[in-house]
């Protein structure tokens, strides 16, 4: 795999017909790490030292095995490998495990699927040994020492392991040595020893691997799959017959995948909170689009419509040629009664606030959105503390029976509709220390003031320990200057206090 | 648009809201067919058929979106304000900003309070450099003015378009009574606010394009008002004491209606306004020279 990918890589380091090999530094000089077909062909294998190959061809090109950009790749792979199964792990260095109970017959069975895999990675250029049995671990060995019969059958691992060596069941080079010396060169012939004498025979770790190792290549013990990402709960596939550039296309893709996933849901009874959108592009990479319903949806224009406005900023490539729609999240939906009226929406969406919900996912899905909000009260007297803004979709918590904020009807409004980001320092000329201002300036504009209510003086919470220090009582006014504006403005501090500054004024917030 | 000025140029002597009076008896009903396929072709309700006096409001209908005011109504077309159009609210300067969100939250508030049966918000969509100049919406601030914060949804962009694009879907979707567009409304062009307004007579709900200076080009909007805080009546218990808030409106534009300048006191409690002269002896005049404030006293 590592050859294949240099190979894919843009300039090519040797001749097409010289031999390649790709070396990594080893405790005793540079090692081969892989090699290609025309270097095996020479006698070279990997693991050989480059001075001893480079004795015996003189002409091998190599390069440096890059083994973090390997990974990297891998897992591109995999995750595109989704495609045909959403469970998907690394095998690493070089490996891939999917896991396809159940999907084979999507695929027109396991034979036709290994073929149309092998396909799809010969077009990217990458040389693909499938392997297919009840568990990993024969799975792999088959892969790996096995490529003419790939397939095992039905509960057939035993017998489709018997000829293969040893090696395959990926104990360590340590153990594989020791069990070779002692003549059991084929995994049939472990089945023939006791489990008792084999691991009398070997020291208790390695006995212990050994079985271990046996018993979940021959399903006996469990061994599950770590996917790459959680699978979903429901999804649905779209396979295209010629890749899409078009965002058009692409949007017509996901419509037709949004009611097929809508379909699943509504017979579960379900509806999805989160969604996830991946589309393959044709050279071996993914797009992944997630987003998030602020209520459980199966309104198949509604999902479809969340992905609208991210397809504008995807970067289609060659093409895409595959996508599928999956939901990540689901919740339970009960089935409402859709309008008898045909071509009428329900009177009772505007009422149950779904209109609102999807309104509100369509904001939040879009790319620079920041979602829909509303404003809450807190139970606070700190006016910037008194109030905070929660996305709506949420169960709205009871409203707490408000202390000092609550107003009252019939006043003139003691707070403001607008308070800025933080206060900000203004410049206050007061008759006397304490009384209220006249004239201030405020962004080196100034204002004669000609009204003036206050002061309402605001404590610190002294309970919030957090925030105690530094805090000082704050002596808020109402203020209307000569032309009829209104400002909120505050002296923080006290005159006469100890050991504390000269109060400062700041303003706070903007009347209508 | 263009439409109907064409015609109003053919029949020469047919004029917006003179027109049934003054056309010649014969071309009447031509003349009203004419207008009903203008006016659906502008998706509204005819405007320049005014067969009901302002006044003259059927008991069983839905009360008008109005001010409630002799004063300004009648300056309206069919006395009310127009549910389905954009309509644009201005400060007179840049300063005058929160003066103008303040007279769209009186308006919207009066819109909320004429339909009772229905619970949809109003949504506030808020253009984030207003947020950095005239600060985040106060929820209690509000509430003290009549738009509770169940009623209130709000969401911020830093982009123009994103906003707009928004107040389109949240009057697509049906889930809002009103959107208040708070953002630099120089970016509003024809062609944008023109999308809004068909959008919004669609939906049967207003587009309150709230500004803080007023737009340079052409807009869409059915009426533009110009706003600017005024100098408040002190409560009577406290005569230094700023009271409600107070606001010189000015009506520049009106289709269909007449331009004209107030000066209303917003009363939060019972969501109405009143001239600032029927209210006091003072007039806003008055109060702009400190200096003969006590005099009138």
């Amino acid at each position: 795999m590592s050859i294949d990918l240099t190979r894919a890589g843009a300039a090519l380091p040797y001749e097409p017909d010289q031999p390649f090999a790709l070396v990594e530094t080893g405790p005793k000089g540079l090692r081969l790490v892989a090699v290609d077909e025309v270097a095996r062909a020479c006698g070279l294998v990997t693991g050989e030292r480059l001075t001893d190959a480079r004795a015996k061809v003189p002409h091998l090109a190599s390069a440096v095995h890059d083994a973090q950009a390997d990974l990297s790749a891998l897992l591109k792979l995999a995750r595109w490998a989704e495609r045909w199964s959403p469970w998907v792990a690394l095998d690493p260095p070089d490996g891939l495990m999917l896991d396809i109970t159940g999907i084979a017959h999507l695929f027109r069975g396991e034979k036709a699927m290994l073929a149309g895999i092998k396909t799809c990675f010969e077009g990217l250029g990458l040389t693909v040994i499938p392997g297919l049995a009840g568990t990993q671990k024969a799975a792999r060995a088959l892969a790996r020492f096995s490529p003419e019969a790939p397939i095992a059958r039905q509960n057939g691992e035993r017998e489709a392991l018997k000829p293969l060596p040893v090696d395959a069941l990926g104990l360590d080079s340590e153990t594989c040595h020791t069990l070779h010396r002692l003549g059991l060169k084929t995994i049939g012939q472990l089945y023939d020893i006791p489990r008792a004498s084999l691991a009398r025979r070997f020291r208790k770790t390695d006995a212990g691997e050994i079985v271990a190792q046996l018993d979940q290549a021959l399903g006996l013990a469990e061994h599950p799959l770590d996917p790459l990402t959680s699978p979903p709960v429901f999804a649905v596939r779209h396979v295209l017959p010629e890749p899409l550039i078009s965002n058009e296309g692409i949007e017509t893709i996901i419509s037709s995948l949004a009611e097929a996933l809508c379909m699943r849901l509504h017979d579960a009874g379900q509806g999805a909170r989160h969604v996830t959108c991946k589309l393959y592009r044709s050279d071996g990479s993914r797009i992944t689009i997630p987003a998030g319903l602020a209520c459980p949806s199966r309104d198949p224009r509604h999902i479809a419509g969340l992905f609208r406005y991210r397809l504008d900023s995807i970067d289609a490539g060659f093409g895409i040629d595959a996508a599928t729609l999956e939901a990540n999240e689901a919740a339970p939906l009960d089935l409402t009664q859709s309008s008898l009226a045909p071509g009428n929406a329900p009177p009772n969406r505007l009422r149950d606030g779904s209109a609102l919900a999807e309104l509100a996912d369509r904001i939040a899905n879009r790319p620079d959105g920041a979602g829909l909000k509303r404003l809450a009260p807190v139970e606070s007297h700190i006016p910037e503390r008194a109030q905070v803004s929660r996305p709506i979709g949420f169960a709205e918590p009871d409203q707490p029976d408000l202390i000092g904020n609550r107003p009252t009807t019939g006043d003139t409004p003691t707070r403001p509709i607008t308070l800025l980001e933080r206060p900000e320092s203004v410049r206050v000329i007061a008759t006397v220390p304490d009384g209220p201002p006249v004239r201030f300036t405020w962004r080196r504009l100034a204002h004669r003031i000609v009204r003036a209510q206050g002061p309402e003086r605001i404590a610190p919470e002294w309970w919030r320990s957090a925030t105690k220090l530094n805090q000082r009582p704050r002596d808020y006014y109402i203020v209307e200057d000569e032309a009829g504006r209104r400002y909120w403005l505050y002296r923080e501090g006290l005159y006469g206090d100890p050991g504390t500054p000269e109060p400062q004024w700041f303003i706070h917030g903007l009347f209508a | 648009m263009t439409l109907v000025s064409k015609i109003t140029a053919v029949n020469g002597q047919v004029r917006p809201f003179c027109g049934p009076q003054h056309a010649p008896a014969a071309s009447r009903p031509l003349l009203d067919k004419l207008r009903k396929a203008i006016s659906r072709i502008e998706h509204r309700e005819p405007q320049f058929a005014v067969t009901e006096a302002p006044s003259g409001i059927a008991p069983g209908q839905p009360s008008p979106w109005n001010f409630g005011l002799a004063g300004i109504d009648p300056h309206l077309p069919r006395g009310r304000l127009e549910t389905g159009a954009v309509h644009e609210i201005a400060g007179a300067n840049y300063g005058e900003s929160p003066a103008a969100m303040g007279f769209a939250l009186a308006l919207a508030t009066r819109l909320l309070a004429i339909r009772p049966g229905d619970p949809r918000p109003v949504l506030w969509c808020r253009h984030t450099p207003q947020t950095h100049d005239f600060g985040e919406l106060y929820s209690t601030g509000l509430d003290a003015l009549g738009l509770t914060c169940d009623r209130l949804l709000t969401t911020t962009f830093g982009k123009s378009r994103t906003l707009l694009w928004t107040a389109e879907e949240a009057l697509k979707s049906g889930a809002v009574a009103a959107v208040i567009a708070d953002m630099d409304i120089t970016v509003c062009d024809l062609t944008a606010t023109r999308r809004l307004a068909l959008t919004a007579a669609d939906a049967g709900a207003p587009v309150l394009l709230v500004s803080g200076k007023p737009p340079g080009q052409a807009t869409s909007a059915r009426t533009r008002w110009r706003v600017s805080a005024a100098p408040s009546i002190p409560p009577p218990f406290d005569e230094a004491a700023p009271g409600e808030p107070a606001w010189t409106v000015e009506l520049t534009r009106c289709r269909g209606g007449k331009s004209g300048k107030w000066s209303m006191v917003w009363h939060h409690a019972t969501h109405s306004f009143s001239l600032a002269s029927t209210v006091s002896h003072r007039t806003v005049e008055h109060r702009s020279h400190p200096g003969r404030r006590s005099a009138a006293l």
